[in-house]
């Protein structure tokens, strides 16, 4: 070989392959040994998918362990977002995507279950792109098959199962039990960091039990780890990794689930009966009684044995998502927003049913029988006129206050009141005069002090959300409010008017059905300030106690008993005292004297209110506990007070006549031992099915003994083509349940142990 | 005997005549069944599956690719190369036959009608036409020295033009470059003026341009072009995307060590697709490592080298072009392959010569080294 260029010029291929070789390394330098990092967090997340256990949540018993909200796995149809927009873009096939959420909502409906299709469309397009949306929860099996026999009509909507809560006693309690629903936004984001990690489409209680116990019944959600391949089919389960999950605690209540119901129906009973009222007046505002709220509580330990709300809803609406137009309904004024619990949120004027706190003001502070007020003993005459002019003097403000009017629209007059009867027969003018006198004392905040130390004013502590604190206005607050708002609140100064106001529980006075019911118990049982209990304890799956819920004394009062006796005294004249020579009688007598209790045996201490409100009728008002000890009737003398109650009808009139009889046939039923069991909708329904099992067997048994004497007649092959058309309808129930993605979860209801039908 | 400057005289070369045998390159045998082997396993650790009993087809098939191979390289080593110049012009006709055939009577696959079915067995053509264009290539500059002329260029040109215009056609732009490559190389080997490689230039880059504009280019290739430009999905080459995102996550994941053999999650996942052939080098990244890549990359290196220095020896230009064109084949694609898998150059079909799956790559690979050892045995004579 001569020429020796070409291998000179071969050298610059080699040249240009050593480059490209350490291009190469370079480049595997950097991803195997840079940035590696970054690749097997993206090769993991390439091939693993997390799937979220849902933990079941905690069940909610009554005090005697009655299941009150229980789980149930359901047949849900659900509609996943990212095939749904792939088969229906927005702008191309709006038709399309319209028709069909007709077709769902038809069918939807048709199952059971009304579904409008703008609440469908909204619940469908409010969901995140990725979301897969639940639009029916509950579906019956033939939904089920019809959608599962045509998932090309329905692309991207699928069928599946879901745990959600049942509730077994419908709709009572629901105030107390409150809701849970999917979580919102704010929701999640100040959860984020929780130990129960939850998912965006984690249901959390919104009200009631469900909101304020939602750390002890959420259930720790668990984790599965798949690694799939890239047609996302599951290659196998990182088992190692796997969490289950953990049910949430159950929480017991104090609610006793029978009396609770008997509160309910008292209660819509007597707002249905005080419509029936008719007015005194044409002027007067119409008695329309809409809503109303009771509360039974036991003052030893502040458990809350009954609370009821009206009007009431079902807490099984929310149960999969509630639609728009439900929720609407339930929180629209003009529906008196029935979520509302007004045992604890509602703030009403006491009315009468303060004046034993004015009386304790009086007695305590000393203003009996000083100054121009009487002893507790003697014995004035009320003429149903008080005359604050001729009494001190009137500068500003209203200066006559009048006693109620009776029947006949008469002012009502009394002789020989004293402290006592002032309480039985509700004398006004009797606490005009303290609450004027103690205005113009050197202590003049005694009756809103009293107030006070009996909890009034300030919230109970109930374990319930959204607690009504009430009002017991003063000069403070008066002087506070005009100057934050001057135009709602005109008036600045405080006039010995608005204290005599104040004395009977009217001008700006509220308070909770719970919180007079708290006070109440609290002057039962002697002192003893108690934060009101809704729940006894929690409890594990297991059934061990997690956490116990004893009595909250909050305060120790040592209540004056030179006070605390006559207002007793008086309090159980509200129900018992009569004088026939006078005909004065207790303003709850009407509703006592005839009840199927024993009175002496049980002697109730109560009072009623007619609390009166602008432009609308009387607020009726009843404040009870008992059994009280009463001095007249020795046998009662070591009487323990076990329930106090208290009853509240908006714009219902008179609380003697209409909110005190609620209070009397609880009471009655409670002191004769006649509440009514309550039975769950599943035993009902099995015992329904066992009886209806029972007569079919009767009817079956009679046939057969009627069709056996006639049998010479029959025709074989009409009997052949009985049995046939049997066993082709066996068959094909048969063949479309293996067509059917889930087994119907429709059951008939079984009896379980230790249950029997009413 | 003259030898490269600074180079030493090759093995062997002392030893003066003796057995055919002895003066086998044996260290160019060596690396080159070393990475077979290598290759066998990553094809089988690729296709084995994730059932109980794995899946050996795959890895029978191309065992038996690798033997045919060999086989084939001993009896090309056997022929005296020099041999060839009188046979190679009716080879390279026959070539331009079985090539026009393929659009007409191949199968498709992956896009691509470049395939004939023979039996159990698929054959690509053009992977043996790279053989046929190198020694052709190689023989056409050898005849005539009257280099180099502009003349001259243009028919190398046709030579190498001829197949690769109708390969274009089936279309296999992958292969293509391979003919670019190796053309280049044989041009620069060869003595090309420079003024007439940059007039070539040029003209590679109109073409180009006129290619992609023309629409001859089908769709997926256009999408893989773009998406190696963009490095970022688009709605029509989001599919390429994912691919090179994958791949590159394969290897990333693999690291220094790799995730073991037959452990690559990303393998089993399949989540690459074509990962048994184009993108076996998944596999190699993935389950053994940077340190498994360096090595099979070194096995290369030494492969090139070996046959960049039996060039440099070889005793007469038509050797040193032969050399030259097989190496400029591999080169390109070993840096395509490897290149694309791990994100420096857009996705092209290419097979990883030794360790992709497929007969013909196989076949065609082993009868390069058969070339280049024909051209070592006779360096003496």
């Amino acid at each position: 070989m001569t020429d020796d260029a070409p291998r000179y010029r071969l050298r610059i291929i080699g040249v240009i392959s050593i480059s490209l070789f350490v291009a190469l390394a370079a480049r595997l330098w950097y991803l195997q040994i840079l940035n590696t990092q970054d690749a097997v967090h993206t090769a993991a997340a390439n091939i693993e998918r997390v799937v979220r256990d849902a933990a079941p949540r905690g069940r909610i018993f009554d005090v005697n362990g009655n299941i009150l909200v229980d789980n149930k796995v359901v047949n849900v149809v659900t509609v996943d977002k990212v095939l749904w927009e792939r088969a229906y873009p927005p702008k191309k096939k709006a038709a399309e995507r319209r028709a069909t959420v007709t077709k769902l909502a038809i069918e939807i409906s048709r199952s059971g279950r009304l579904t409008k299709v703008s609440d469908l469309t909204r619940t469908i397009d409010n969901a995140g792109p990725l979301d897969k949306v639940t639009i029916a929860v509950d579906v019956d099996r033939d939904l089920l098959l019809y959608i599962g026999e045509r998932s090309d009509e329905f692309p991207g909507v699928s069928i599946g199962q879901a745990l959600v809560r049942d509730y077994p006693y419908g709709d009572l309690a629901a105030h107390v039990l409150g809701y849970v629903g999917r979580i919102s936004g704010p929701e999640y984001q100040s959860l984020r960091g929780s130990a129960k990690a939850y998912g965006q489409d984690d249901e959390i209680g919104k009200t009631g039990v469900e909101k304020i116990f939602e750390d002890e019944l959420r259930g720790t959600p668990g984790s599965r780890l798949f690694e799939v391949d890239s047609s996302e089919r599951v290659i196998r389960e990182v088992t190692e990794r796997r969490q289950d999950p953990v049910p949430g605690h159950d929480v017991w209540l104090t609610i006793d689930i029978d009396l609770q119901k008997l509160t309910e129906q008292e209660l819509a009973a007597a707002l249905v009966a005080a419509r029936a009222q008719t007015k005194k007046n044409p002027d007067d505002p119409d008695i329309t009684a809409p809503a109303g709220a009771a509360v039974i509580t036991d003052p030893l330990t502040g458990a809350v044995r009954a609370m009821a709300s009206y009007p009431t809803y079902s807490p099984k609406d929310f149960v999969g998502g509630i639609s728009q137009t439900k929720y609407q309904a339930l929180t629209s004024p003009s529906n008196f927003n029935p979520l509302t619990n007004r045992a604890v949120e509602g703030q009403y004027a006491p009315g009468s049913t303060f004046k034993p706190f004015t009386a304790y003001a009086a007695v305590d502070g000393g203003f009996m029988g000083h100054g121009r007020l009487p002893t507790i003993d003697t014995l004035t005459v009320d003429d149903g006129i008080f005359n604050l002019a001729k009494f001190d003097k009137c500068t500003s403000g209203k200066c006559e206050f009048t006693n109620s009017k009776d029947g006949r629209n008469k002012i009502n007059t009394y002789k020989d009141v004293d402290l006592r009867k002032s309480l039985t027969i509700s004398s006004d003018t009797y606490y005009y005069r303290i609450g004027a006198e103690i205005d113009l004392s050197k202590n003049d905040r005694a009756i809103q002090n009293a107030a006070e130390l009996f909890g009034l004013g300030r919230v109970t502590g109930i374990q319930l959300p959204g607690e009504s604190p009430g009002v017991i206005p003063d000069k403070q607050l008066k002087k506070e409010r005009h100057q934050q708002n001057p135009t709602a609140f005109p008036f600045g100064d405080w006039t010995t008017g608005d204290n005599i106001n104040v004395a009977v529980g009217q001008g700006d006075v509220l308070v909770s059905p719970l919180q007079l019911a708290n006070a109440y118990a609290t002057f039962a049982n002697g002192g003893h300030l108690l934060a009101p209990n809704i729940a006894t304890r929690v409890k594990n799956i297991d059934g061990s106690v997690v956490r116990e819920y004893s009595p909250r004394e909050l305060e120790t009062l040592k209540l004056n008993d030179v006070a605390r006796q006559p207002i007793l005294e008086g309090l159980l004249g509200v129900t018992s005292f009569r004088d026939e020579a006078s005909g004065d009688a207790g303003t709850a007598y009407e509703a006592f004297h005839d009840v199927g209790f024993d009175l002496n045996q049980y002697p109730i201490a109560g009072k009623t209110g007619t609390a009166q409100v602008d432009n609308k009728a009387d607020t009726a008002v009843f404040a009870a506990f008992g059994p009280a000890p009463d001095p007249t009737k020795p046998n009662t003398a070591n009487a323990v007070p076990r329930y106090a109650m208290v009853v509240v009808l908006e714009q219902s009139g008179f609380g003697g006549k209409n909110a005190a009889p609620v209070a009397a046939d609880v009471f009655e039923k409670i002191f004769t031992n006649k509440v009514p069991k309550v039975y769950s909708e599943r035993v009902l329904a099995a015992c329904a099915a066992r009886t209806a099992a029972d007569i079919a067997a009767a009817v079956a048994r009679s046939a057969a003994a009627t069709t056996s004497g006639a049998t010479g007649g029959t025709n074989p092959k009409a009997a052949l083509g009985v049995a046939a058309s049997k066993v082709s309808g066996v068959s094909g129930s048969a063949s479309s349940s293996t067509t059917a993605p889930v087994t119907s979860t429709t059951r008939v209801a079984q009896l379980r142990e230790g249950e029997r039908c009413p | 005997m003259t030898t490269l400057a600074g180079l030493r005289p090759p093995r062997g070369a002392r030893a003066g005549s003796g057995s055919l045998l002895r003066r086998v390159d044996y260290s160019l045998l060596a690396v080159t069944v070393a990475i077979t082997a290598l290759g066998l396993l990553m094809v089988f650790s690729a296709t084995r599956g994730s059932a109980a009993t794995p899946n050996h087809s795959f890895l029978d098939r191309q065992m038996t690719f690798a033997f045919g191979g060999v086989v084939l390289m001993g009896l090309v080593m056997l022929i005296d190369y020099r041999t060839l110049r009188s046979v190679v012009g009716l080879a390279y006709l026959a070539t331009l036959a079985v090539l026009c055939a393929v659009p007409v009577i191949g199968t498709k696959v992956n896009g691509a009608r470049a395939w004939f079915r023979l039996g159990p067995f698929q054959l690509q053509p053009s992977e043996f036409a790279k053989i046929t264009v190198i020694v052709a290539l190689a023989a056409f500059f050898t005849i005539d020295r009257s280099l180099p002329t502009l003349r001259n260029l243009m028919v190398g040109l046709g030579v190498a033009g001829l197949p690769a215009a109708i390969i274009m056609l089936e279309p296999d732009l992958g292969t293509v470059l391979v003919y670019i490559a190796i053309t280049t190389t044989v041009f620069v080997v060869a003595g090309v003026r420079p003024l007439h490689l940059l007039l070539l230039g040029l003209l590679v880059v109109l073409g180009t341009v006129a290619v992609l504009n023309s629409g001859a280019l089908s769709g997926y290739q256009q999408n893989r072009l773009t998406a190696f430009v963009d490095q970022k999905p688009s709605k029509i080459n989001l599919g390429v995307f994912e691919q090179q995102q994958h791949a590159q996550t394969a290897i990333g994941n693999g690291g220094l060590l790799g995730q073991g053999l037959f452990e690559g999650s990303q393998n089993k996942s399949k989540l690459v697709s074509q990962k048994q052939t184009d993108f076996i080098f998944t596999v190699v990244g993935e389950e053994l490592g940077f340190v498994g890549a360096a090595v099979l990359l070194a096995l290369y290196g030494i492969m090139i080298l070996r046959i960049w220095r039996i060039g440099a020896t070889a005793p007469d230009l038509f050797g040193t072009l032969i050399c030259a064109g097989v190496l400029a084949m591999f080169m390109f694609q070993i840096f395509e392959s490897v290149g694309m898998t791990s994100g420096i150059m857009p996705i092209t079909g290419i097979p990883l010569p030794f360790v992709s799956y497929g007969g013909s790559s196989i076949l065609a690979s082993f009868l390069g080294i058969g070339l280049v050892e024909s051209v070592y045995l006779r360096r003496f004579v």
